[in-house]
């Protein structure tokens, strides 16, 4: 087990927005949370980040307790972050944006190096010299991706990954996500798209309400016409 | 004629180098904590009483007050940075101008106290005694060598922020503090740290000051208007705009004293209030 959320509740100031949600993530694991908009797939990966602190519950990360960490030990200890709204450093280039990751992680011995990350995404290889604020949306996706592997993580926290990308590059997507996944990173993601989240993860959880409804396998849940129907048609 | 322009314009420039000092730490610290501290002013007064102790009462070297003098205001703007003013970042900024200015009251008192209201000197070092004509007229070395390091600061201070790692996390922190954290920087120990380096910049201005502008309990309100009126007109949180702006405002200041004398303080905010109508994010900023 790399990650175990135990009933966590975190809250926006007053609002109530995820109800005694409990998770558990194997290593190798691709698993996802699926759910409409708005329903605490974001807080759940803010609150395992230790962004948004959870009020209560515990957070295990390799069976160490990590809830109430402040994010840049939640970091180190080798979890990685990417935002849904992508967030690369604007003022930096692309090469800074991922040495600097690579600085602070305190795990620069991993797998992950400069030249393994840009093999990986190739796209970011001619625009290394590149601002973050000059690149297109698609490529502060695949810069944001970049980052969050150049800490090295055990765990990589994947929020809407597909979101607003075109189908071509959701397709080189599905190929980067399954690269990952080879090298032993264990991905938790959170995402709208079940046609997307079936070729990359194993296994799902359904929120609304901000509480887990239902946990399966992908295929499980991709043939439940009624699970589909009331949590995730639009 | 002539002569005196270029002269009185010299005398700007060594104005304006020390109100850079000052407003560099400000905009620095409010471009990446986005804390306008008003006490600032108030750093640089510390600045300089501390490197006047040094020198006039245990009897130090000058070069030894201006090291030390300034490396304590590093230390008194990390504490109140690390027990106060970060505890306020995430409130309104109403609150961060009465806790700063709270702050101006403890420093102004605590100076009174301490060094009693009278005005203070201390004599100019050694080496960069003296005067050499310039512009037919006796112009003192130690005014050319503020000139001189004014620049200097500035490069470093370039450099620093554009070119080493300390600074490329200053600038991803400063854009984006949460996913600075969620890579593994230490974000609250990095504000703390540039508080600190911000407060060293006013207190080097101010330790700068002592041998030629006098040391009084009143010079902290003096300075940080005037560093607001560089910060406002170069645009706020803009290094750049304030090293101008600094420069603006000396020239402005030199050439008033000297042609306009009962008008002198208007120029200033004449200034900054024509900026602000024409370009209402200052000269460098950006809207």
């Amino acid at each position: 087990m790399i990650l175990r959320a135990e009933s966590i509740n975190t809250y926006y100031g007053a609002s109530h927005v995820l109800r005694d949600v409990s998770l558990a993530v194997d290593r190798g694991e691709v698993v996802c949370l699926l759910g409409r908009n708005g329903v605490g797939k974001t807080t759940t990966l803010r609150s395992i980040m230790g962004l948004t602190p959870p009020r209560s519950g515990r957070i295990f990360l390799m069976e160490r307790d990590i809830s109430g960490l402040p994010p840049h030990q939640v970091a180190r200890s080798g979890v990685g972050y990417v935002p849904d709204d992508r967030r690369v450093f604007p003022d930096l280039t692309v090469e800074e944006n991922l040495e600097l990751a690579h600085r602070f992680s305190g795990r620069q011995d991993g797998a992950w190096t400069l030249g393994k990350v840009l093999d990986l995404l190739p796209a970011l290889r001619s625009l290394s010299p590149r601002r973050g604020r000059h690149l297109s949306g698609g490529e502060q996706k695949m810069l944001s991706i970049g980052r969050a592997l150049m800490t090295n993580p055990s765990l990589l926290l994947l929020d809407e990954p597909s979101e607003g990308l075109s189908p071509l590059v959701v397709k080189g997507l599905v190929e980067i996500i399954r690269t990952i996944r080879e090298e032993k990173v264990t991905i938790l993601m959170a995402d709208q798209n079940l046609k997307f989240s079936r070729l990359v993860a194993d296994r799902a959880y359904i929120l609304e309400k901000g509480a887990v409804q239902h946990a399966g396998t992908l295929d499980e849940i991709y043939a439940d016409e009624e699970i589909v129907r009331r949590y995730l048609a639009i | 004629m002539l002569e005196q322009l270029f002269y009185q314009g010299m005398i700007g420039l060594s104005l304006a180098m020390f109100l850079w000092l000052v407003a560099a730490g400000l905009t620095l610290i409010f471009g990446v904590l986005g804390v306008l501290n008003f006490a600032h002013g108030s750093l640089y007064m510390l600045g300089a009483y501390l490197s006047y102790s040094a020198v006039r009462i245990l009897g130090l070297d000058f070069w030894v007050g201006l090291a030390v003098g300034p490396l304590l205001v590093a230390l008194a703007g990390g504490l109140m940075e690390r027990f106060f003013i970060r505890r306020v970042y995430h409130i309104d900024e109403a609150y961060q101008l009465l806790l700063t200015f709270a702050f101006i009251l403890i420093f102004a008192d605590l100076v009174k106290w301490v060094w009693g209201p009278i005005y203070q000197s201390a004599p100019v070092p050694g080496a960069l005694g003296g005067a050499i004509p310039i512009f037919g007229r006796p112009f003192p070395v130690y005014n050319l060598f503020v000139i001189a390091l004014g620049p200097l600061v500035g490069l470093g201070l370039w450099f620093l922020l554009e070119k080493s790692w300390w600074g490329r996390t200053i600038r991803a922190a400063a854009a984006d503090r949460e996913m600075a954290a969620a890579i593994g920087v230490d974000v609250p120990r990095l504000f703390t740290a540039v508080f600190m380096f911000g407060s060293w910049l006013g207190g080097v201005g101010g330790a700068l000051g002592i041998p030629i502008r006098t040391v009084s309990p009143g010079m902290a309100e003096d300075y940080i208007i005037q560093a607001f009126a560089v910060a406002v007109i170069g645009g706020l949180g803009n290094l750049k705009g304030a090293f101008f702006g600094s420069i603006l405002i000396g020239l402005v200041n030199a050439y008033g004293h000297v042609y306009a004398p009962v008008f002198e303080l208007a120029f200033m905010y004449i200034l900054m209030a024509a900026i602000l109508l024409v370009r209402p994010q200052g000269l460098f900023g950006t809207s």
